[in-house]
């Protein structure tokens, strides 16, 4: 005999009609993605579609632009059909790394990790589109610093983006308390010199962060390149006067900032809790008297920061000197999968990018006569509208060559010039194409990144007192293996800086 | 087997009323602590940004702002397609998991099953190992073809080793062998017996690892970061981590780009992002009363004891 | 469920004669064998295929043409290379302490909290109110650590937190709480447990509500007050699952929640000592090369560990009390 289990067999039976319920809308689902994706490819089945993947989020109006873009591109290749999948930031990297390791055959990827994935060989071989196929004219229109960073045993696995080829620290200041306060500031040359206009506005304002820094700051006051990444303290010279590889904290000149940034903690002229800190400062609030910041020739000065604050006039006095660097080589890179069916239409894509200012500008600024309109046809000046958004256009600094882009119209043509005159004199880093092969200390590299997360941040935020605490991550990186690491990457600089005579 | 009168949980189980009423003060104040953070959390989402930054997270802030919500308002429909999505994983989600679990539990708790050890560690052993994300990713997307395809969020959950323990635990403790016995004895088949029997009295356990599941496939977004590109097809919680990392990079990265534009750097990120835990807590966590029900009914048991 | 029907169709009627052949086995568990099919499919497709990748941790990966197997397939052997980085630092013993330390306190602490409050719980008088603790209860686990964190800041920062105004208006001396180690095992002990208490004791809870009030009847006629009830009946009733997880957290104690070690303490860098973990270790190790191999490596290091545990806190269950054992 069974129990009787009549309220049982109801839940049982509503159960069921949920689950056909919830069945039924999933085969809607199902059907309305189906439906909208067959839409969207039915035009373009004689085409090539090449997939191109990148950090962000999807332009609000992406249909309309990649119509015109692909119409642009399909002039010269007609076959090619160009389709951008956006991965949203921060997660970039985790998908990224998935798909690369994976063999995804993706046709064009925004790149990350470069050093690391060429050596593996995670990437299509460019060298010969460069330098004599399809994308030569790009290739050319970009500064040779780039390539000379990108190349790896004489070989070409990434295409940069002509921007920014060389950056500068510098020290960024909120006008609002320059004028309130009557501040001079075109004395400031480094951290020591900001010393007294800290202390004055600090006296009178309690509540603003005086040098705005979080966890994430890092000293630097010199030029210099980081052979590994800067997660690793692990600097050379980038004026090549001294070629020895260096443990950053041991440098005499980070131990004085260091000292200068402990002092300023002492005073409270910077947050109390900064080497945990995650609060960002925003540009256009008074929450911050200074800042750190980079700056490169095609921010036109302090123009790039006067946009992102919203027409704040803030002043900035650059506290290194420019180079052409190796980490300015890698900022935006793009690569082919060596997995991609694609890699000839790929490289077309690229060319494209980098050569046809009508594809690059739509992309970077939107659709001519929505977000923007010209204002000299003939020298690329623009004016933007007030549909010019976040979500109607994209980083100039990660699309294409930045020599094409347009410029907007209160960008003068001195300032035009100046930018070239600085890209022009600014010299190349003594390390610049140096990409060691990590492989042999991997082991000792993981360890050393364990010390350095307990104590990086306490130093370069001036939390801790350096002298002592150096002294006690220094016996600590020994132990990780330092020394072998050091005497490693030595042994590479030296024979790459040999090969470079 | 003899009949017994229906005894409501109440009456027997319940405290005096003297250890009802201490019980009850140190339930709702242990209550209000996990509920503190959750007003906190919308009392941020509430705060003008820059007092943020001046004057820390306050219990009651000096100004009030809407703007995070306002800001999150651009992204209506698409919250709403996530929502929908979201809850379609979830429902069907959880109804395969528990079917296959609360089967494969069953199976491996019954002594008359041949090859029960051998299926007990089959299913152990993916405990203890992990994987990998790459080649699951490989599985899924070039194995199993399901890039961009909502099965792809759920196919890789709908069965769960955990979900086969608790509720092998629970048929080996409240479906006596001697019910299923006299049953069979009865005629009734395996399936009738699972179905009529086994399944009514273990209610509760079902309740439970459908909890656990839904819960679970609620705040997963890592299967949507691997698989899904089509916005229809993006569940909320992975909406909302990409709009939150979205922000955080638009902010991060605003004075690095000389085209860049001037709204970029007005966005309240942190209002923002406590806005979102809002939106995306809310519906699952009310949903929880629901399956409440099914532990809290009382069972009357005619017969037989182990 | 494949398996089970076309492997059986041919072999049947002779089964029916011989049930001592294995094919007769199967076809008198064919029932059985249809309840575990979906499960195993499901185990073979997502963990026993993905799973022999694990050999990567013993390569030195390399990409090569023709996807990730062929790039497998070719990488060089390496031996143990990749599980070096773990066991040559020197912060070794302090990650082991941590995180065996920690996991130890949370399963004790888990253990009893979540029993006492689903007993407690189930004897409430007012249903309503339950639903509402319960509910409440359930909130801290839907947020993520990321966020709770923010709330443990709003008490403890420096300068702007909850807890050193109170210090400083009863005339106490401000702590710098994000540079003290001394009440951190606390703090993380108390937010992991606090966190946990609604969502693990709904399995007790569940359990408890299956009892047969028949029991319950039968010892009041005993005349049993609340205190013997509870331990004659629902302690007894809730043993078997308390030592499955017990088991299972055992297995699981080289695993630590990553976001209560990494994102509370705020990555704070005098912290990392008393809150660095197995996991919070390999990813600050890991996190800037992305290396596949030692990753695995690291995985699989968890899973050895968990593996030996579990079988010996199965071999201890399977002696004292068979039943409850899990195999």
């Amino acid at each position: 005999m069974l129990p009787s289990q009549r309220g049982e067999f109801f839940t049982m039976k509503k159960w069921r009609n949920v689950a056909i319920a919830a069945m039924a809308t999933g085969a809607m689902l199902t059907l309305a993605a189906c439906g909208s994706s067959s839409k969207s490819g039915s035009g373009s089945s004689d085409k090539t579609t090449i997939s191109m993947y990148m950090p962000g989020d999807k332009n609000k109006n992406y249909d309309e632009v990649m119509k015109s873009v692909n119409k642009e591109i399909q002039k010269k290749y007609p076959k090619i059909q160009l389709e951008i999948k956006f991965i949203g930031w921060g997660d970039y990297g985790q998908k990224y790394s998935v798909m690369v390791t994976s063999g995804d055959s993706y046709d064009l990827a925004f790149v990350q990790n470069y050093p690391t994935n060429a050596q593996k060989g995670a990437y299509a071989d460019m060298t010969d589109y460069l330098k004599n196929g399809v994308a030569k004219k790009a290739y050319e229109s970009v500064d040779p610093a780039y390539w000379k960073g990108l190349t790896i045993k004489d070989k070409i696995y990434a295409f940069p983006i002509n921007a920014n080829v060389f950056a500068q620290n510098a020290l960024a200041f909120n006008p609002t308390f320059i004028k309130k306060y009557n501040l001079d500031i075109s004395k400031v040359n480094s951290y020591a010199d900001a010393t007294p206009l800290l202390e004055k506005v600090k006296k009178s304002e309690p509540s603003v962060a005086g040098f705005a820094i979080g966890k994430d700051f890092k000293v630097s006051d010199q030029a210099l390149e980081y052979p590994v990444t800067n997660n690793y303290p692990i600097v050379v010279d980038s004026s090549g006067k001294d070629t020895k590889v260096h443990n950053l904290y041991d440098l005499p000149e980070t131990q004085k900032n260091l000292e200068t940034l402990h002092e300023w903690y002492k005073k409270g002229l910077l947050p109390k809790d900064a080497a945990t800190s995650t609060t960002t400062y925003n540009l256009q609030d008074d929450t911050w008297f200074m800042r750190q910041e980079t700056t490169g020739p095609m921010d036109y000065g302090n123009t790039a920061l006067k946009n992102a604050s919203n027409g704040k006039d803030i002043q900035i006095r650059p506290i290194t000197d420019p180079y052409k660097s190796e980490a300015q080589a890698q900022v935006a890179l793009w690569g082919i999968s060596k997995s991609s069916k694609h890699k000839k239409e790929a490289m077309e894509v690229l060319s494209e990018l980098n050569t046809n200012p009508k594809v690059l500008n739509t992309l970077v600024w939107g659709l001519e006569g929505k977000q923007w309109n010209f204002t000299d046809k003939k020298d690329g000046k623009i004016k933007t509208t007030k549909d010019y958004k976040p979500g109607y256009f994209m980083g100039a600094w990660m699309m294409g060559n930045n020599s094409i882009l347009y410029t907007q119209d209160s960008i003068t043509d001195a300032q035009i010039a100046k930018r070239d005159s600085s890209i022009k004199d600014a010299k190349e880093s003594a390390m610049l194409g140096f990409l060691p092969d990590t492989s042999s200390y991997k082991t000792e590299l993981s360890n050393i990144s364990n010390v350095y997360s307990k104590y990086g941040p306490i130093l370069d935020t001036g939390t801790a007192d350096p002298i002592p605490t150096i002294k006690k991550m220094d016996a600590e990186l020994k132990t990780a293996g330092m020394d072998k690491v050091l005497a490693a990457i030595q042994k590479q600089y030296d024979a790459f800086l040999a090969a470079k005579k | 087997m003899r009949k017994k009168k229906p005894i409501t949980a109440v009456d027997i189980r319940s405290f005096s009323a003297g250890a009802n009423l201490f019980f009850n003060i140190f339930l709702a104040l242990f209550a209000i602590s996990c509920l503190i953070p959750f007003f906190f959390i919308i009392i941020i989402s509430l705060t003008k940004e820059s007092d943020l930054t001046i004057y820390g997270y306050q219990f009651w802030p000096k100004n009030w702002s809407a703007a995070s919500y306002i800001y999150l308002k651009q992204f209506g429909a698409q919250v709403v397609q996530s929502l929908f999505v979201s809850i379609f994983i979830t429902v069907v989600g959880t109804i395969m998991n528990t079917l296959f679990s609360a089967t494969y539990a069953y199976a491996i708790s019954r002594k008359d099953f041949r090859y029960r050890k051998f299926f007990t560690i089959f299913a152990l052993i993916s405990m203890l190992f992990a994987p990998g994300m790459v080649p699951t990713y490989l599985i899924v997307t070039q194995g199993l073809g399901l890039q961009d395809n909502i099965w792809a969020l759920i196919l890789p959950m709908a069965f769960g080793v955990y979900n086969v323990l608790i509720m092998r635990t629970f048929y080996q403790t409240q479906v006596p062998d001697a019910i299923i016995e006299s049953a069979r004895i009865d005629g009734a088949g395996e399936l009738l017996i699972f179905r009529k029997i086994v399944v009514p009295l273990a209610v509760p356990g079902i309740a439970t690892i459908s909890l656990f599941t839904a819960l679970g496939y609620w705040n997963d977004w890592m299967n949507a970061l691997l698989y899904i590109n089509n916005d229809k097809l993006v569940p909320l919680q992975y909406l909302l981590v990409r709009i939150q990392n979205n922000m955080d990079a638009l902010v991060q990265n605003a004075g690095q780009s000389a085209n860049l534009g001037a709204a970029a750097a007005q966005i309240p990120t942190e209002g923002t992002r406590m806005a979102m835990v809002v939106i995306a807590t809310l519906p699952i966590a009310l949903t929880y009363p629901f399956f409440q029900k099914y532990f809290v009914k009382g069972m009357t048991i005619g017969g037989v004891k182990g | 469920m494949d398996k089970a029907t076309t492997s059986t169709a041919p072999v049947h009627p002779k089964a029916r004669k011989n049930r001592n052949t294995v094919w007769g086995h199967i076809w008198d568990n064919r029932v059985f064998f249809l309840f575990v099919a979906p499960g195993t499919l499901f185990l073979i497709v997502f963990f026993y295929v993905p799973v022999l990748a694990n050999i990567v941790a013993f390569k030195d990966f390399h990409y090569s043409d023709g996807g990730f197997i062929a790039s497998l397939m070719q990488s060089k052997w390496s031996g143990f290379d990749n599980f070096k980085f773990f066991f040559m630092s020197s912060d070794f013993w302090i990650v082991v302490r941590n995180t065996v330390g920690y996991n130890l306190t949370f399963l004790l602490l888990n253990f009893f909290f979540a029993i006492f409050f689903a007993v407690i719980m189930s004897q409430l008088r007012n249903r309503r109110l339950l639903k509402a603790y319960q509910t409440s209860m359930l909130f801290p686990y839907f947020l993520s650590w990321a966020i709770l964190a923010y709330f443990v800041y709003a008490f403890l920062s420096p300068d702007k937190g909850v807890l050193n105004s109170i210090i400083k208006a009863v005339g106490g001396q401000p702590i710098d709480w994000y540079n003290d180690p001394t009440w951190w095992p606390l703090i993380l002990i108390l937010l992991g447990v606090w966190k946990g208490i609604g969502y693990n004791s709904i399995l007790y809870f569940a359990t408890i509500m299956g009892i047969d009030p028949a029991y319950y009847d039968a010892a009041m006629i005993d005349g049993a007050n609340k205190w013997q009830q509870i331990k004659h009946i629902v302690l007894p009733h809730i043993l078997p699952v308390a030592t499955l997880m017990l088991i299972l957290n055992i297995g699981g104690i080289f695993r630590s929640d990553f976001g209560l070690f990494y994102l509370v303490p705020k990555q704070s860098p005098t912290l990392i000592n008393i809150s660095q973990t197995f996991d919070t270790y390999i990813y600050r190790a890991l996190a800037q090369t992305n290396d596949i191999g030692m990753a695995t490596a690291a995985g699989l290091i968890q899973s050895v560990v968990g593996l030996l545990l579990l079988l010996t806190a199965n071999w201890i269950v399977r002696h004292a009390e068979p039943e409850s054992a899990l195999f």
